[in-house]
């Protein structure tokens, strides 16, 4: 295996495109918009948004994968919509506070995440009941601005 | 003429059922169809026309006469954007355990929602809830939105605290993260979301 191939696992490229897909009503806004909820952790002690990296995978592809992961695997496929980000834009949302990795794994190579770096240089932590802090609200929205936004129901 | 409105301020409830009107600021700014109606019921004595959609009064005044239509004031009373968010907050709050469940979603405890309703009692101004959508966030948490040409403003209510985002087209962002229990810090956020809605 070749130092590239090697890098491709482990390291985004800033020219790949990646999907978030959404599942929850409130990522959308009534005019079609995303809201923040599209961008937030949720599970208790998260600490990074899940994203599928493109090429590993067509959008079909990826959609269908999302599809048999966590909740879809063994509920009603609740799938609504994406949203498609760049790389460097994410990156560029904040040098400091956003951190984007690879998740690759085997069964799931396109596997990608989003962190959101505390000042103390640790991913923040979501707990239920918590409000999101202020500067997380803040990346959110910036990512919803950066996103190209398809909605499918 | 509808964008505008008339705030609990300007009218006061008088004896017997009566109402009269006041503004307490000579500069009232902008007026609403309410308003309108009030000062064209009222003996004002002079009103300067400055621009459109903005009047200014050349002092205080009180209105000469007194109203006594429930209907009338239950008009003025009228805040049909927080009904709005009302409706939307009850709707959430009645989602049976199964939709929570279906999206691996946790319901918010209810005293998250009372206090989503105590932050909203602070404002009198309905204007600035006009378009603004409440979505529950999996998190057990509220999430208020509000997303227009000019801003993008994200409010989160939780069980002991709020936040927001503030992010304007064309300036810096505005943020903030308090005790849900700080009146004066939910009164500054409602000052700046204010200072957007009005450009």
């Amino acid at each position: 295996m070749s130092n590239s191939e090697i890098d491709k696992r482990y390291t985004i490229g800033d020219d790949e495109e990646l999907l978030r897909l959404l599942s929850f009503p409130s990522c959308f806004k009534k005019n079609g918009k995303l809201a923040t909820e599209a961008f937030s952790l949720y599970r208790e002690k998260e600490t990074y948004v899940s994203l599928n990296r493109l090429c590993y995978s067509s959008y079909e592809e990826a959609i269908t994968l999302g599809g048999k992961i966590k909740v879809w695997k063994t509920k009603e496929d609740e799938f609504c919509g994406y949203a498609q980000l760049n790389a460097k834009g994410i990156r560029d949302v904040s040098l400091t506070h956003i951190r984007l990795d690879s998740k690759y794994r085997e069964n799931f190579k396109g596997h990608a995440g989003i962190s959101y770096i505390c000042d103390t240089g640790k991913p923040y932590v979501n707990h239920k009941g918590s409000v999101e802090p202020e500067w997380i609200l803040l990346l959110q929205q910036k990512l919803c601005k950066i996103s190209k936004v398809v909605r499918t129901k | 003429m509808n964008d505008f409105e008339l705030i609990p301020q300007d009218y006061i409830f008088y004896e017997e059922g009566k109402y009269s009107f006041h503004a307490n600021e000579i500069k009232v700014g902008k007026f609403s169809c309410k308003v309108i109606l009030v000062l064209s019921c009222t003996a004002l004595s002079s009103i300067i026309l400055p621009e459109v959609n903005d009047f200014t009064l050349d002092k205080s005044f009180k209105s000469t006469e007194y109203f006594e239509s429930k209907s009338f004031i239950s008009y003025l009373e009228s805040r049909p954007n927080r009904d709005s968010v009302e409706n939307q907050l009850s709707k959430i709050k009645s989602y049976p355990e199964d939709w929570w469940s279906k999206y691996d979603a946790d319901k918010p405890e209810s005293n998250v929602f009372d206090n989503v309703k105590n932050i909203l009692d602070f404002n009198s101004n309905d204007k600035l809830l006009e378009d603004v959508e409440v979505l529950p966030k999996r998190n057990a948490t509220i999430l208020l939105e509000w997303d227009n040409a000019s801003f993008m403003c994200s409010l989160n209510i939780g069980e002991k605290e709020f936040s927001y985002s503030i992010l304007p087209n064309n300036s810096n962002p505005l943020t903030g993260l308090h005790s849900i229990d700080d009146r004066e810090e939910i009164a500054i956020f409602y000052h700046r979301l204010e200072s957007f809605i009005n450009v």
